[in-house]
């Protein structure tokens, strides 16, 4: 492996990412900025206002400054990892993103192995028994899991397993490893049949394509068992494109759980990114806007790095035709 | 001078006739779900599932653990540096104010003993003797000073200033007593303490904006103390066995956030939590089919209306705007919200008028009002005398948090485009819209969903009636100016008098409902839900968010 090639690589991904979040930032900053209400409305509501109160407020949050001058106050505290406090919740921003990050993190991480593993083992056995009865049940029901609500599903979970059956609690975080995992299962396997389906379709199809190649024919003809020719050989070559989906479910996992997070009451990012954006709770959603950006760049450098591990041939921060060490 | 006595110890059991009821909403914000009240009793409507009817309180029987839930987390315990959602119902049992209201909604003493009033803009309150602090330290006027003076500090920045803009001073006035100066007389005063908890000012002072924030030091008198609080989405409190007042049948109080409407229903019917406040009243039905439930209802405070800028054609002729009145369908509120809501014929409701009137006195005002029951055929003729007989276009923008509201324009706009009248219905971010009417500026049409802080009449009459409040950010969206209405408003501010002050208000009423600057919709019920297996809410009032509402509940 040419070292020196990755670390530039990683030195020129992060330089991205910078890049990246400053624009976001700017972009992010303009739209709320121009967007209607104020947070003084937030703030009062519709009740009597003291002019002095108003002055103070917008003094505290420089709403009477230029936007330039208001962004560059607000970056030039970000390069320091300083976001200020929260305008509608008056608490530091980053004491709220750590306590909705420990929902979100293991929920969405929790939703993306059950993705993954039912997914991957799900469109295994519908590529090996393509066209089959099988393989229509299973593909037909995937599609059935990404084709419902996402909040009808979650509240049949609810009822089924919370209410009827009574193995789940129906809100709630729960406390300690144990308490929290307890309590995300149904929200995690809500979350997960989404994007289930979309896993399924695609390893399906990269299996069926692995599985014509020569070399599957050539390792049966040397008498490999079934398992090692559909592991070491025709799922090790679909794993690119099923790296490819990994990544693209877990960014979206990571940014789209509001809607779960509502129906199981559940305190994550994806709530806080909405309130917050309806309150024009700038500070909030700058910090929000910038992890969730942040994150994405990193899975999706995650997911480029993982090329290298499945398939050796492929080299990161070489030239096309350039062949690596 | 006028003198406050003790207020009883028990709340009695119902509610005489048509007992007042006040409720107070906060402006819903947006993705937040709202808190609401009700006035339980015998006006009000009782409904319960199969299986909760004839369930019977248990004398002595203690609730070991209240599990409550809410539709949004109030940011803070503190209402001083944040007035939304049910900050109230979680503060005022554990940081308490020196009035209170009692079950037919007439304000009393609480932490205070009682109140004088030596000149028309000076209140003196009388602290109750004996009432400690969570941690064993006696209550103190300096307290009681901190907790108000804080409130006009512009560093502070509260958003209860502007409600407390008339108070110039507050002060230590003698042994366990405190004087509240006035700028001008103001017989409502007193109102506005229910509204603000009184802290210890050794441990808020140093944290600020800060105290009552998750995680931070919080101390209080009330009859709960909090035990958990790193978070707003879930609080515990437990009993406070020092507690000055009544000892409530409740060790414990775990306080959740669920904000979906169907998910609490669920939560309820595993029995993961025995009370929901926030029941939205198109809900009740679903609520209903929640086995072991019980929900009451009690006519609300809250007005849904719709008002008409009064300083532009074609809503300054008052035929246009009768032609609406008529073309409003009542039928649309039970049709939406059963009969937990009221069609209006007034913004104000009559549960106001409690403080300043008898019921058959309100019974005969309200019959006095001018009506205008739904008719086309009166809709077209009225239209046919306006400057418009023609018809003519206009639109309304509903905020996007209020479905009820949407249907009502849409219901309205069916029935005035029979008549000639186009009026396109348009919904809009809440922010977008009130934002708008903030700039108060080509108002046109405007609705408001509106819940008094106060159960008097002229939160109403001040907020939405008063000339200096057709201004930005006022709430005279009618732009409603009556030199008459003004000077009956200034006069009822210094009068002592009950009776008189209850006539000018009376006046008030006839003169303002007369002008129709509004359309009421109706008077939103309010309705909670609980476990009627496990417990039994009493008296249901609306402003129990105000009152010490765990003394309502009894074990079953």
């Amino acid at each position: 492996m040419d070292y020196a090639a990755v670390s530039r690589f990683l030195l020129r991904r992060l330089a991205a990412l910078v890049l990246v979040l400053v624009i976001i930032s700017f972009v992010v900053f303009a739209l709320l900025s121009l967007a209607p209400g104020s947070e003084i409305d937030v703030l009062l509501g519709t009740r009597p206002r003291s002019t002095v109160v108003v002055d103070a407020l917008q003094r505290e949050y420089h709403l009477n400054q230029p936007f330039l001058q208001r962004y560059g106050q607000w970056l030039g505290d970000a390069v320091r990892l300083r976001f200020g406090d929260s305008v509608s919740q008056g608490v530091p921003v980053t004491r709220l993103l750590s306590q909705r990050l420990a929902i979100t993190v293991p929920l969405a991480g929790l939703a993306w192995a059950v993705t993954m593993l039912s997914g991957v083992a799900i469109g295994i056995a519908a590529a090996l028994r393509r066209q089959r009865m099988l393989d229509r049940t299973l593909v037909g029901a995937s599609i059935v899991g990404v084709s419902a609500p996402v909040f009808a599903t979650g509240l049949f979970l609810l009822y089924l397993f919370g209410v009827a059956l009574d193995w789940f609690p129906v809100y709630g975080t729960g406390s300690g490893v144990l308490g929290r995992l307890y309590h995300l299962a149904l929200p995690s396997v809500a979350l997960a049949l989404t994007g289930t389906a979309f896993v399924v379709k695609l390893t399906r199809a990269a299996m069926i394509s692995a599985l014509e190649q020569d070399y599957i024919v050539f390792a049966r003809a040397r008498g490999l068992s079934p398992l090692r020719v559909i592991v070491a050989y025709a799922l090790r070559n679909a794993l690119i494109p099923i790296a490819t989906t990994a990544g693209i479910v877990l960014g979206g996992l990571l940014s789209g759980t509001v809607i779960i997070e509502v129906t199981f009451a559940l305190p994550g990012i994806g709530s806080l990114l909405v309130d917050s954006v309806n309150n024009k709770d700038i500070p909030v959603v700058q910090a929000v806007s910038l992890l969730v950006a942040g994150l994405i760049v990193v899975v999706n450098l995650l997911t480029d790095l993982a090329y290298m591990v499945i398939d050796p041939r492929i080299r990161v921060g070489t030239r096309p035709g350039v062949s690596g060490g | 001078m006028s003198a406050h006595a003790d207020p009883p110890e028990a709340f009695p059991d119902g509610l005489p006739g048509t007992s007042p009821a006040t409720r107070r909403q906060f402006l819903r914000r947006v993705g937040a779900g709202s808190l609401a009240v009700a006035v339980g009793g015998m006006a009000s409507e009782f409904l319960a599932a199969t299986g909760a009817q004839g369930a019977t309180a248990a004398a002595g029987k203690t609730l070991a653990d209240l599990t409550l839930s809410f539709s949004n987390a109030a940011p803070t315990f503190d209402i001083a540096t944040s007035f939304v959602g049910n900050i109230s119902t979680m503060m005022l049992i554990t940081q308490e104010p020196l009035v209170t209201y009692d079950n037919r909604l007439r304000l009393i003493p609480h932490l205070a003993a009682g109140w004088t009033q030596p000149r028309p803009s000076e209140y003196v309150f009388k602290l109750r003797p004996g009432v400690k602090f969570w941690d064993g330290t006696p209550l103190t006027a300096d307290d009681v000073v901190y907790s108000f003076s804080r409130l006009l500090d512009p560093k502070f920045g509260s958003p209860l200033a502007g409600i407390f803009s008339n108070m110039k001073s507050v002060a230590v006035a003698g042994a366990n007593a405190v004087s509240f100066q006035l700028a001008t007389p103001d017989e409502t005063f007193p109102y506005n303490l229910s509204l603000a908890g009184i802290v210890k000012r050794s441990v808020a002072e140093p944290l600020g904006r800060r105290y009552a924030t998750p995680g931070s030091k919080i101390v209080g008198t009330g009859p709960f103390k909090i035990t958990s609080y790193d978070s707003p989405q879930a609080v515990t409190l437990e009993r406070f066995d020092g507690y000055w007042g009544t000892k409530p049948a409740i060790e414990k109080v775990s306080i959740s956030v669920i904000p979906d409407e169907t998910t609490r229903q669920l939560a309820m019917r595993s029995g993961s939590t025995i009370m929901c406040y926030d029941v939205s009243v198109d809900q009740i039905p679903a609520w209903l089919q929640v086995p072991h439930v019980a929900v009451p209802v009690a006519p609300g405070l809250e007005t849904a209306y719709l008002s008409f800028d009064l300083s532009q054609k074609p809503w300054n002729d008052i035929h246009v705007r009768r032609a609406f009145a008529y073309a409003w369908n009542p039928q649309l509120v039970k049709a939406v919200m059963g009969t937990a809501s009221t069609p209006a014929t007034s913004i104000i409701p009559p549960g106001m008028w409690g403080n300043v009137l008898s019921a058959s006195q309100v019974t005969a005002l309200y019959a006095r009002i001018a009506k205008y029951p739904f008719s086309l055929a009166k809709a077209a003729a009225e239209l046919k005398a306006s400057s418009s007989p023609k018809g003519f276009s206009a639109s309304i923008a509903i905020p996007n948090t209020d479905p009820q509201l949407e249907k009502a324009a849409l219901s309205l706009s069916q029935n005035l485009k029979s008549i000639g009248v186009k009026l396109n219905v348009t919904v809009e971010p809440q922010g977008a819209w009130l934002a708008y009417q903030n700039k108060h500026k080509n108002l046109g049409l405007q609705v408001q969903d509106h819940g008094p802080d106060f159960a008097d009449p002229i939160d109403y009459f001040q907020s939405f009636y008063y000339s200096k409040q057709a201004v930005p950010n006022g709430q005279n969206t009618a732009n409603y100016r009556s030199a008459a209405f003004d000077r009956l408003l200034a006069q009822q501010r210094g009068e002592r008098n009950k009776q008189v002050r209850g006539r000018q208000l009376s006046q008030m009423l006839l003169l303002a409902t007369n002008s129709l600057a509004y359309l009421p919709f109706w008077w939103t019920g309010f309705a909670i839900s609980y476990r009627a297996d496990k417990m039994r809410y009493t008296n249901l009032t609306s402003l129990c968010y105000l009152q010490t509402w765990p003394d309502h509940i009894t074990a079953v």
